[in-house]
């Protein structure tokens, strides 16, 4: 194991880890892609797909990648099934498999798969799908019916090789629904009103001992999805609750503190959160109520006010039921257009174009918006390259 | 109260043992094959004015992996699950009932179940089961559904009565009121969290009011019938329940997978069918066809009331854990008809609710009526006022809104379900909790229940019946009083919908703190249910 922590450590030392991937829209040669993770049921074989995005931020051309083995047709809405690398030397995407417990890699330079990775042979996702994020140098994936956190390295080139598992347990019982890393943390979010966070400078998480309920668990609002900033000062959380609402905690000390409670209106469900590329911004889906919700964030405070909502998108119960996760366009500023998987027949990408100014802001789904997924119906994924560099 | 069972006083029982059976378990009756005869719930009525009983819960798995608990009934010829309770107004009803459960919890139940996180405490036998504290797998206890009795511990209290595991039985003992309306009525566990587990499980019987003919003359003379329609599912411990199975008085109805169960009747006879919900989740519309020519039934009861005039319907909705009473006319002589659940769009997020076929009516003229019985005989009387009359009239005291609503994890359970009062912070109902409305008796109020979900809820008040007297703001023409009625699911679009009921805490007797909830036990499990208390 040694050695083995010590070649991923060389390799790594190899990697510009958050290389400063251009904006593709400053910069139209670098490629821009939205990749779905089709998360087909278990027993078909599944896809992903990659789209083309436009500089107007429009979807087009979208690419079937076969992977293989099956997903999980769902699941937890806070389970990122999609991961970003943007390296100097490499572009993927890793895409997780509920069925099989696998990872999948997808090379953005070719847009093929180019391997499927085991985690252990009792890892599993096939109930809740399994999330996934990764900090250029390892990748975790937290497996919904093992109830474990896998660690992989990120080889060059993006292969991976498993390392090892842990099972971590939320204080009520529950198991991982949404996890985030930022350098040497990586903090999950149990869905029982619980949340933790753990050193990862050796890869394998080692908890920081902060295990603790969430402010929000006294009046049974849990958070599920987790975000950083890009200071790492603070961990946001998505609530699963019948409202708006979201907390943050400081970690500045590289432990969890109490959490700082938001209600910020009345769409309903709050389980994905995503800071806007300058932070400004936190995004957050309403899964219950079909909508989307723009709030301001204060990086220095970490104060979250209330600031804009979308109507009910296009297609919200009529056609799809869920919600899952958000990305932007560009990686600065508001990110411009957000991006939000919708689950359901049919499922798609609903495209919500972002304006803020002078303390005020509106979000706008457009008018192309939902565009269809054409290769599944449970749509709980997505990924932006070039990602988010933080 | 005493321990101890010595005497069963006071039994006439109707009928015999189910004749066919699945599959022999060590500690529950026999229940029927596919494609057999349906034949009534046993059957005890009460004698001079009492009935008493012993009921033991126990629990089995079958050979399909269906989990039986059951409500165990000693007759002279052997167990029988669930009898039918027939009682005049007026009457006591006691029964020592012994908790036999032995389930084995499951692994990682917290995880596998996500109710079982009300699960607390250590196993304390020797706690009073009227303030015990223990709520786990094998905790049980009775709800009277329906019954306008007090919430009281040895009547009808499901927060702080809980049963463990014990040879000594609880005693039931509660009378029911002179002037309840004659009807339906039904009796199945409620302890919190687990709910769902046991009444899936079957455990569910009939009540049966008598006296029916004296308000609705039509029944007079017709063949009574008593359908339980109950639900259940292959892994009910599973996030996903399922797959499940409806049945029709324990019957499998899998149709066309095996052979429907068989309804016999005359030739064009009309009958008086009694018809209870006992599902766990699923929403009946109920039809009866000729060929693919909905029939039209006479109702005459729901929820246990007799409704005003004589409805005439070809379908008729119940919700889980609702009744409906109705005269049905057979097939003529030659044509099989079929009784069935046409379906119901429970929502964007509901549990499927297909169309199934519940039994064939064939009409025989050597029909195998074992069970199928004239009405009960008359009651001495009934009281010229029925509970709740004049309730329309009624001016409200206060007015309240409370509404569904849903936190969701993912697209599978577990989901935190609510029902909150306007005004309060959404809250997963708790033994501990304060009452979420306080009212005193003889306050009479008018409740909006919105549903702001995409999936359907069934409203039900413990203790009261209410007349719903709006849907969706809008008067209703003709007001039922029910126990329980549908919420239907808000489609995305448009104001929620809702239903405006009129509560009625007049009678002094029902003084105490008891609950509210939805009926799709799942969700009540989950959260869905608060308290109210009525102060005298």
């Amino acid at each position: 194991m040694i050695v083995l922590r010590a070649l991923v450590i060389l390799m790594v030392s190899t990697f510009a880890i958050h290389a400063l991937a251009a904006d593709p829209v400053s910069n139209p040669a670098v490629p821009s892609y939205l990749i779905t993770n089709d998360d087909r049921p278990p027993k078909t074989a599944t896809s992903g797909t990659v789209f083309t995005i436009a500089s107007d931020g429009g979807l087009h051309s979208a690419n079937p990648v076969n992977l293989g083995s099956g997903g999980a047709a769902g699941g937890y809405f806070a389970a990122k099934r999609v991961s970003v690398l943007s390296g100097s030397s490499s572009a993927c995407a890793f895409l997780s498999l509920g069925a099989s417990g696998e990872v999948s890699v997808i090379d953005l330079q070719s847009l093929r798969d180019i391997g499927n990775y085991p985690a252990s042979v009792t890892d599993s996702g096939i109930d809740n799908g399994t999330g996934l994020v990764n900090n250029g140098t390892y990748l975790y994936a937290s497996f919904s019916t093992s109830n474990t956190i896998g660690t992989f390295a990120i080889l060059p080139g993006c292969g991976l090789q498993f390392l090892s598992d842990i099972s971590p347990i939320g204080k009520h019982g529950a198991s991982v629904k949404g996890m985030a890393v930022h350098g040497d943390m990586l903090i999950v979010a149990y869905g029982d009103g619980s949340i933790e966070s753990f050193n990862i400078a050796a890869g394998a998480p080692v908890s920081n001992g902060d295990l603790q309920d969430a402010t929000g668990r006294a009046t049974d609002r849990y958070p599920t999805g987790v975000d950083i900033t890009e200071d790492g000062h603070f961990a946001v959380f998505g609530d699963m609750a019948t409202n708006t609402t979201v907390e943050v905690s400081d970690i500045s000390s590289g432990k969890l503190t109490k959490t700082n409670l938001y209600t910020l209106g009345i769409a309903g469900n709050s389980n994905n959160v995503l800071l806007s590329p300058d932070g400004t911004l936190l995004y957050i889906t309403n899964t219950g109520s079909g909508q989307v919700t723009a709030a301001f964030f204060d990086k220095t405070t970490g104060k979250v006010t209330p600031g804009c909502t979308t109507p009910h998108l296009r297609g919200f119960d009529t056609g799809w039921v869920f919600m899952g996760a958000l990305s932007t366009q560009r990686n600065s500023g508001t990110g411009s257009t957000l991006y939000v998987a919708e689950y359901g027949t049919p499922s798609g990408i609903g495209v919500v174009n972002v304006a803020s100014s002078a303390g005020k802001c509106t979000l706008t789904e457009a008018a192309h918006s939902p565009v269809l997924a054409p290769n599944t119906t449970t749509l709980l994924s997505i990924g932006v390259y070039p990602p988010r560099q933080y | 109260m005493g321990h101890g069972f010595k005497f069963i006083s006071g039994l006439l029982i109707v009928g015999s043992a189910f004749l066919t059976a699945s599959a022999q378990l060590p500690s529950c009756p026999l229940r029927p094959a596919p494609g057999s005869v349906v034949l009534d719930p046993t059957s005890l009525s009460s004698q001079n004015g009492a009935l008493s009983l012993a009921l033991t819960m126990h629990n089995a798995a079958d050979s399909s992996g269906f989990n039986h608990y059951c409500l165990n009934y000693e007759t002279a010829n052997g167990l029988v699950e669930a009898p039918t309770l027939r009682l005049n107004p007026g009457d006591t009803l006691t029964i020592d009932f012994t908790n036999q459960l032995n389930v084995p919890v499951p692994a990682n139940a917290a995880l596998k179940y996500p109710m079982s996180r009300m699960s607390h405490g250590v196993d304390s036998p020797t706690a009073s089961p009227c303030e015990n504290t223990v709520m786990n797998f094998n905790t049980t206890n009775l709800h009277f559904h329906g019954l306008n009795i007090p919430p009281a511990c040895h009547q009808d209290d499901v927060i702080n009565t809980l049963i463990q595991p014990s040879p000594t039985p609880f005693r039931y003992q509660f009378q029911i009121p002179a002037n309840e309306p004659p009807g339906m009525y039904w009796y199945h566990p409620h302890p919190h969290g687990f709910s769902a587990l046991q009444v899936n499980g079957g455990a569910a019987g009939a009540i049966i009011i008598n006296g029916i003919e004296k308000i609705k003359p039509q029944v007079a003379g017709l063949t009574e019938r008593v359908f339980l329609l109950r639900q259940q599912f292959l892994d009910p411990f599973s996030w996903i329940p399922g797959p499940y199975q409806l049945t029709v008085n324990f019957q499998p109805a899998t149709s066309p997978k095996t052979a429907p169960p068989v309804i016999q009747m005359k030739p064009g006879e009309k009958q008086f069918w009694r018809v209870a919900n006992t599902t766990t989740q699923a929403f009946m519309s109920l039809q009866l066809l000729f060929g693919e020519v909905a029939q039209s039934f006479e109702i005459i009861s729901l929820d246990g009331v007799p409704v005003t005039g004589d409805p005439m319907v070809t379908s008729i909705d119940i919700p889980p854990a609702g009744r409906a009473e109705f005269i049905v006319t057979g097939p003529p002589a030659g044509t099989t008809a079929s009784f069935v659940n046409a379906g119901f769009d429970t929502g964007p997020v509901g549990n499927a609710n297909n169309y199934q076929l519940l039994a064939n009516v064939v009409p025989t003229t050597t029909a195998s009526m074992e069970q199928a019985r004239p009405l009960a005989p008359p009651t001495p009387s009934l009281p010229v006022t029925q509970r709740f009359s004049g309730l329309a009239a009624m001016k409200p005291n206060v007015q309240r809104k409370l509404f569904f609503s849903e936190a969701a994890v993912g697209t599978n359970p577990p989901v935190n379900f609510f029902i909150t009062v306007e005004g309060q912070q959404p809250r997963l109902f708790e033994k501990t909790d304060s009452p979420a409305i306080v009212t005193k008796v003889g306050a009479v109020e008018d409740w909006t229940i919105e549903n702001r979900t995409s999936e359907e809820h069934a409203f039900h008040m413990h203790q009261i019946h209410f007349l719903v007297v709006a849907l969706d703001g809008v008067p209703v023409t003709n007001p039922t009083l029910q126990d329980t009625i549908n919420v239907p699911y808000w489609s995305g679009k448009g104001p929620y919908h809702s239903v405006t009921m009129r509560m009625d805490f007049r009678d002094p007797n029902i003084a105490g703190t008891f609950v509210y909830h939805c009926h799709v036990l799942f969700h009540e499990d989950g959260g869905m249910m608060a308290k109210i208390r009525v102060d005298p």
